[in-house]
């Protein structure tokens, strides 16, 4: 074989690799699994006031914000939230997050009273040792494991609500 | 048996005609010196040869052709040398010999990588000598891949995808639910689209017995009439051989394990196996043929698992001296889950709840009966009349055990048409009439049936070293009662042969698509969505032009062209409000056009078919000319690459494929399925090798081992569907 058409056919191969290995994502694939805050729940005291409704809440906004933001930003997705059994048993308790988007306070929040727009207090927060609120920002498929709330009726936290 | 009598009735006329044809050759009779042209190396007649009479300075006092047995008779008077030519042998010079008898030898003239076409002019001819780009697919590479269906062998072709069973040329066609085809594909020169959705029915054409593909890229409404809008495929089966020979072969396989354990079944079984076999020979001059196929396959997805069989036989049989009969019946039975699109993308080879009918199996059959009558009428004419009956049938089972039956559509095309072959020294005549009868009952798309009637002409000029084509062509459609559409379709084009293996190409045609029964007349709710009729739809119609040229060599093939098109009314699908509510309708919405290129190389080193090479680049440039948006599912990028090497006994060839990922898909189905959006660049490698024991019980038998999408790479062709996954194929084949 003339010595141009062995470097053609070396060419010719060498293009196909190059392909090949290009091709080596495998294409598509199921899509990774939501990013998730996840953590437990203990509680410690006796309530003082009428527990209406338990919820883990997630907000996009700093605090303080208005009580009815709760209900706003539920409806609007700023805030993220998920039910609590009121036996106040220690629990497990898992949120799906949206991926790139920072929450600025993580929260137990007890409705007290029969006014959703008002009726509201923290009974535990996620916060550092400086008691300042956690952030959290996931990325794509990102697990956020541990993240654990006490809750104490006895001793509530500090209020992220507007008077 | 009522069809027969059909195609009977149908023929008569055509035997008719020839009959009186026949007359004029009778007259030659008396003629004095006779002769019979033969191939040297195979001993067989020489069929449709130019005998070219000289006189004693070699100007050419008058030609024939020979006839179906390789005869030919003429008048001594004046002749001093005969010359002959045909395509693919030695151009040959005899002196008139002193006896009345005279048998000629041709001996043929390979050339590494040229080809011939009978699809481009509707007669013989060299792929140079078209002003529109060919590709060619032969035998083996048809058959060496074990294709389940013929589909998968074209997505191979430098400028073809193919989007489920929906075959595109060059981005002319995107994905319409399988309904309509806007390249028109025939079978042996007859039209093979369905009478209910003009689709093509892959799964019924006999593979084992197919002898090329022809394919012409571009508008061919001039000699095609509706459906070639971006373009012509010609399937072209094989001729009975002289003497008795068969073949059988057998294919086992598996489609890998996914890799996603989230896309895994339990239990499905992946595996997939044929068996095809086929005879031919000849009794007396009346050649036989026939092949049949039995599929099973368990998919790779949950409910598309498939049952298949098909039947393939045909009959040739010299009439007379001057005419040639040839007929060929298949059949086909298909048994196929009802996979519609997959659930989401994390489960991607389960179907979905709402869209897909895992329970509700989908039955078809498929039958047509096509012959034609070829009749040398005189030295320079011949008649070739055609017919063909086309049924195709489906039912649906249930989607749930004892529920309600799902949807049914009987259909069948009536074909009629009889083509003129004219030569007359320089010019070359081709005209034609035709005519087609749909009829088609359904619960889909209601009872109902169209007629369409269409004459052409075509005239080559050959001035040397250009040669002129003029064509045009006019149809009227008509379905049930309604209003009658036409549509005039011209086209022009030339080429220069340049010398030296380099040709030159241009043309400019038109092409048009009548909407099929189903676009017209569709009314049926799918996943609580009422698909409505639309009788007001119209052609779409294409216009489209092409600047090319080739160099070829013992060992090198290039071929280049630049090519765009225009489409008005294109049909798409669309959300319409109809009575409050929102509902689905097909609608000429769309003024489309595209730019593009096209770069063909072949190479053989070897100067022989020991090595080869091939690769195909196509880019196209597909967008709305009102929106400006890219046009959906047309890919801009397709870059197919082949390598083949004989070692031996061994042979080894690699096929690779890139796909650009569609920039646009149809926003109906993002809205309907689940992660629609979901698609990718596809790069698909396919890989085999063979080997070929030679005398073992007498016979040859090849074994062949090849893997499928080798990178078990992951893409759509379709939303919500994932190809082909890897595959492992082994086949024995045996001839005899």
């Amino acid at each position: 074989m003339p010595v141009t058409n062995c470097n053609l056919l070396r060419k010719s191969v060498f293009l196909l690799l190059v392909f090949s290995i290009s091709a080596c994502d495998k294409g598509l694939a199921p899509p990774p699994p939501p990013p998730t805050i996840s953590g437990n729940i203990y509680f410690k005291g006796t309530p003082k006031d009428s527990v209406q409704t338990l919820l883990v809440v997630l907000v996009e906004a700093k605090p303080p914000f208005l009580a009815s933001y709760l209900l706003a930003g539920a409806v609007d997705g700023s805030i993220l939230a998920a039910s609590l059994s009121m036996t106040f048993h220690d629990t497990a308790y898992s949120i799906v997050v949206k991926p790139d988007t920072t929450y600025n306070y993580l929260a137990v929040a007890q409705k007290y009273g029969y006014d959703v727009t008002k009726d509201w207090h923290a009974v535990a927060f996620a916060h550092d040792e400086k008691d300042s609120a956690l952030t959290f920002t996931l990325k794509p498929g990102e697990q956020k494991t541990g993240v654990d709330l006490i809750v104490n009726f006895d001793s509530l936290p500090r209020q992220p609500f507007i008077p | 048996m009522r069809v027969l009598i059909i195609i009977f009735t149908l023929l008569l006329p055509c035997v008719i005609f020839a009959q009186e044809g026949r007359t004029v050759v009778v007259q030659l009779d008396s003629l004095p010196l006779y002769g019979f042209l033969k191939d040297k190396k195979t001993q067989e007649p020489i069929a449709g040869a130019t005998i070219n009479v000289l006189a004693k300075d070699k100007h050419s006092i008058r030609k024939q052709t020979t006839k179906v047995s390789g005869e030919f008779r003429l008048k001594k008077n004046d002749i001093a040398f005969i010359r002959i030519t045909a395509l693919g042998y030695k151009d040959t010079i005899v002196n008139l010999p002193n006896g009345n008898n005279l048998l000629v030898y041709m001996e043929q003239q390979p050339v590494l990588g040229e080809e011939i076409t009978v699809t481009a002019q509707k007669h013989t001819t060299f792929t140079q000598d078209v002003p529109i780009s060919i590709s060619v697919v032969k035998t083996k590479e048809i058959t060496e891949r074990s294709p389940e269906a013929l589909d998968y062998t074209l997505r191979y072709i430098p400028g073809v995808t193919v989007t489920e069973s929906q075959v595109s040329i060059r981005g002319s066609s995107g994905y319409a639910r399988s309904v309509g085809s806007r390249v028109i594909f025939l079978l042996d020169g007859i039209p093979y689209l369905s009478a209910d959705n003009g689709d093509i029915k892959f799964d019924a054409l006999p593979i084992m017995n197919i002898d090329r593909i022809e394919v012409v890229k571009g508008a061919g409404s001039a000699l095609y009439g509706s459906s070639a809008l971006g373009g012509v495929i010609n399937v072209i089966t094989r001729k009975p051989s002289d003497t008795l020979r068969g073949a059988v072969s057998a294919n086992v396989g598996m489609y890998d394990e996914v890799k996603y354990p989230e896309w895994r079944i339990p239990g499905l079984g992946r595996k997939f196996a044929a068996i095809e076999g086929g005879l031919t020979g000849t009794t007396g001059e009346t050649g036989l043929l026939g092949s049949f196929a039995i599929r099973r396959n368990e998919g790779y997805r949950l409910g598309d698992d498939s049952y298949k069989s098909s039947g393939f036989a045909k009959v040739t049989a010299p009439i007379s001296d001057h005419d040639r009969f040839e007929t060929s019946v298949l059949m086909a039975n298909e048994n196929h889950g009802g996979f519609l699109f997959w659930k989401d993308l994390n489960h991607a080879l389960t179907p979905s709840d709402s869209l897909g009918a895992v329970n509700g199996r989908i039955h078809s059959f498929k039958a047509r009966i096509q012959s034609s009558l070829q009749s040398i009428l005189s030295d320079h004419f011949i008649l070739t009349s055609q017919a063909s009956v086309h049924y195709t049938n489906f039912s649906t089972d249930p989607s749930e055990p004892g529920g309600t039956v799902g949807p049914h559509s009987n259909a069948a095309n009536y074909y009629l048409a009889f083509d003129g072959n004219n030569d007359i020294g320089s010019l070359y005549l081709t005209t034609g009439i035709l005519g087609l009868y749909q009829m088609v009952n359904s619960d889909l798309y209601k009872s109902h049936h169209g007629i369409t009637l269409g004459a052409f002409a075509q005239a080559e000029y050959k001035l040397s070293p250009l040669i002129f084509t003029f064509g045009l062509r006019a149809d009227g459609v008509r379905y049930d009662d309604s209003s009658s559409l036409g549509s005039i379709s011209p086209k022009f084009g030339v080429t220069l042969d340049a010398g030296n293996g380099l040709n030159f190409r241009a043309s400019a045609g038109t092409g048009f698509r009548v909407p099929t029964i189903a676009e017209k007349y569709i009314d049926q709710y799918f996943s609580l969505i009422h698909v409505i009729p639309n009788p007001a739809l119209t052609p779409e119609r294409s216009y489209s032009t092409e600047i090319g040229g080739s160099y070829r060599t013992q060992s090198i093939f290039l071929d280049g062209a630049i090519f765009y098109s225009a489409f008005d009314n294109l049909i798409e699908a669309h959300f319409v409000t109809s009575n409050g509510t929102q509902s689905i309708q097909f609608g000429n919405l769309t003024k489309a056009e595209i730019f593009g290129h096209e770069e063909v190389i072949e190479f053989y080193p070897l100067s022989n078919d020991d090595l080869s090479l091939r690769l195909g680049y196509t880019y196209v440039f597909p967008r709305d000319r009102t929106t400006k948006q890219i046009l959906n599912f047309r890919p801009r990028h397709l870059l197919q690459s082949r390598i083949e090497t004989k070692l031996s006994a061994f042979t080894l060839s690699s096929d690779f494929q890139y796909i650009s990922k569609y920039e646009s898909v149809d926003p109906i189905l993002i809205q309907q399925v689940p992660n629609g959006d979901a698609r990718v660049n596809a790069y698909i490698w396919d890989a085999r090798i063979a080997y070929t024991l030679s005398g073992l019980f007498a016979m040859p038998v090849t074994l062949s081992f090849q893997v499928q999408n080798l990178l078990n790479y992951y893409y759509v062709e379709i939303v919500g569907n994932i190809a082909p996954i890897r595959n492992f194929t082994f086949r024995v084949e045996t001839v005899f």
